[in-house]
């Protein structure tokens, strides 16, 4: 395929945002989190 | 007594959709993986279509549904005279890791079966009304709209386990469905992917956020992929082989859909509009799709006659301003109209334009509103992960797609969606999740095989790996409260406490009310705890009492609280600064001295009951007497 690395390192880049971008969302629910794990 | 009540309702299932198939001469073209699932799909439609005329003639009683089951499985035996799938590969050791993975799912997943329910849709109707029709002996027209006067096939499926096994076999029975999903949707995977890959898939299916929140409770979506799946692969094969009973079957299968939720309706329209994809002229489209309707309207009619036989609007209260009848009581013309303004406030928060079609996911991915309750019990990041995969995947195998069996459930998918979102239906996210499993196998493989051409396994390995950790964790985590349960032997009233807003009033109701009194509340979520007569106030769903904001006026609600029979109201005490409380007519009944408190609770309003502590307040409930001798407005 051309631009093998071109695509290879796209879709790492896409893989780590998209993760990213999705747990971000939730910073909010670190404390109760960990309040319902007993650690806070 | 549980476990076995849920096996009887099991080789029922299983044994109504083996005879069907069977009466279509379809099981001979199937391996066993997809006769015993599409059988239980079939089957578990079959047994909610058959509880409904026992239930209307009044015939509810243990006997009855013992012979109901026992006939079922009778048709059992059909199963074994098929040639096996292929299953026998030897695990290696991700396919170990993964079957870990889902024992211990199964582990957190059984911790809920086994305590008892806390969701408020399924405390509110899901549970709530087979425990209704089963106290009473017979299936009775619910009046309220929204949630009474609506289809309910897969709430019939509750009525056997509840009546023969009680609570724990209901929800037992919910998470055993849930489960059969994620074997039919495992079932769906191996036509295609290695079986590791397929075990993944099932994985990442039974831990999304929405299926966490509703496989095991009673919300229906989860149940309903049951009938999308059977649907998709009676459509796949009818387009195939032109054969009349996979279209029959098609169309019974998004008929059960349609008779479990009137967005089903969107569903047999677009399964519809696929088979006429077939090719090979005019008139063999013609008779499959005659066949499609009406076997989709035979799965699907007896909801929609029941709305129509007691309102005039089968689709109630869609159409009610038309159609419906003048003299009901519970609903009017008026109150239509109202309702349908109020609802588009209610459940559409994005406009319906191409724009938000495409933007959605997006949106419902990264930074939901309120509204689509996407954040907590949403989709999960696979579907935006594998995205580029299965983009190229597709760019890739364009010459071979029309030939693939998995075109008509992508077309199916893509016409549901687009149906869903352009005909003003409800924007949470989880209305799409019957669907979900077709999109996920679809995705899925078109991913997988790109990145099999190319060689590109790792970022896709990430993208899966990252996504099974993430779900897993997620589950733990809202698996928490019941494993806690168990492991503290906490009492049944502690748990629901922790978990159902305002139980507390539940007990004091119960033990101080009685078969004569009524008590007026709008706690959706206690109602199913309640041993007491109560009348569901909200404005949303009757119109016997004028509850809507600003219409209401003291002198009126009282006469229309007396005219419903009730004798107690439990009301919130909610001091907001918008509100003009002298002028609130729930104060005025009490200062006019037609209200007088019985009983005070302090109690803690949480807004998740997984984690307590996301956003919680105090505030005061009190229950009143309706007083009848001296009031203001007598």
């Amino acid at each position: 395929m051309k631009n093998f690395k071109l695509i290879c390192w796209i879709l790492w880049a896409w893989v780590i945002c998209v993760f990213v971008g999705y747990i971000i969302q939730f910073q909010g629910f670190v404390d109760p989190v960990l309040n319902v794990l007993g650690v806070s | 007594m549980p476990l076995l009540v849920v096996l009887a309702n099991v080789t029922a299932a299983l044994g109504f959709g083996a005879i069907i198939l069977n009466l279509l001469g379809l099981d001979k073209d199937m391996n066993s993986g997809e006769h015993w699932t599409l059988s239980f799909a079939i089957g578990f439609g079959a047994l909610g279509w058959l509880v409904f005329p026992i239930g209307v003639a009044g015939l509810l009683s243990v006997g009855i549904i013992w012979l109901l089951l026992l006939l079922g499985s009778l048709g059992i035996f059909l199963l074994f005279n098929t040639r096996s799938l292929v299953l026998s590969n030897n695990l290696d050791a991700i396919g170990n890791v993964l079957l870990i993975f889902i024992l211990a799912v199964l582990f957190l997943d059984l911790a809920e079966a086994l305590a008892p329910p806390a969701d408020a849709d399924s405390l509110a109707y899901h549970f709530n009304w087979p425990k209704r029709f089963i106290s009473t002996g017979n299936i009775s027209f619910i009046p309220q709209a929204w949630t009474g006067a609506v289809p309910m096939l897969v709430q019939m499926t509750y009525i056997p386990p509840l009546i023969l096994g009680g609570e724990t076999a209901l929800t037992l029975w919910t998470m055993v469905v849930s489960w059969i999903t994620a074997a039919m949707l495992f079932v769906f995977c191996r036509h295609h992917l290695s079986i590791n890959w397929s075990l993944a898939i099932s994985m990442i299916y039974l831990t999304i956020p929405a299926v966490v929140f509703g496989g095991g409770s009673g919300q229906v979506e989860p149940k309903m992929t049951l009938f999308v799946l059977a649907s998709a692969w009676g459509l796949g094969r009818s387009l195939k082989t032109g054969r009349l009973s996979f279209a029959i079957l098609t169309g019974l299968s998004a008929g059960f859909f349609a008779g479990a939720k009137y967005m089903g309706l969107l569903f047999v329209a677009a399964t519809g509009m696929a088979l006429l994809i077939r090719h090979g002229g005019l008139r063999p489209i013609f008779f499959s799709a005659l066949a499609f309707g009406f076997a989709a309207v035979f799965g699907g009619f007896q909801w929609y006659a029941w709305n129509a036989f007691h309102t005039g609007d089968p689709i109630f209260p869609m159409f009610f301003e038309w159609l419906g009848h003048d003299d009901l009581k519970f609903w009017s013309a008026d109150y239509s109209i109202w309702f349908k303004k109020t609802l588009r406030l209610l459940e559409r928060d994005v406009p319906r334009s191409f724009w938000w079609l495409v933007g959605y996911p997006f949106k419902a991915t990264f930074d939901p509103l309120v509204l689509f309750e996407a954040r907590r019990t949403g989709f999960g990041p696979f579907g935006m992960l594998v995205l580029p995969f299965a983009v190229l995947g597709i760019w890739k195998l364009r010459t071979q797609i029309l030939k693939s069996r998995l075109f008509p459930y992508a077309v199916v998918c893509a016409l549901f969606y687009v149906l869903w979102f352009f005909t003003g239906s409800s924007q949470r996210i989880r209305h799409l999740l019957p669907v979900l499993p077709l999109f996920l196998v679809v995705m899925s493989v078109a991913a997988i095989r790109f990145a099999d051409l190319e060689v590109l396994h790792k970022p896709l390995f990430a993208a899966v790996g990252t996504t099974l950790i993430l779900q897993f964790l997620g589950h733990g985590i809202f698996s928490l409260n019941y494993i806690k349960h168990f492991s503290k032997d906490n009492s049944r009233d502690e748990f629901l406490s922790k978990n159902v807003l305002n139980y507390e009033v539940v007990p004091w109701i119960n033990a101080n009310l009685g078969a004569k009194d009524r008590i007026f509340l709008s706690e959706r979520q206690v109602l199913y705890y309640l041993k007491v007569p109560y009348f569901f106030g909200s404005p949303n769903v009757q119109a016997l009492v004028e509850l809507r904001k600003g219409r209401m006026k003291p002198k009126t609600l009282y006469r229309q609280l007396r005219s419903v029979g009730v004798t107690h109201v439990l009301l919130h005490k909610k001091y907001r600064s918008d509100v003009d409380y002298e002028k609130n007519p729930w104060i005025l009944l009490q200062k006019g001295g037609c209200l007088s408190n019985r009983k005070k609770f302090q109690l803690r309003d949480f807004k998740s009951r997984t984690l307590p502590n996301l956003g919680k307040s105090e505030k005061e409930i009190g229950i009143f007497t309706l007083n009848t001798t001296k009031c203001l407005y007598l």
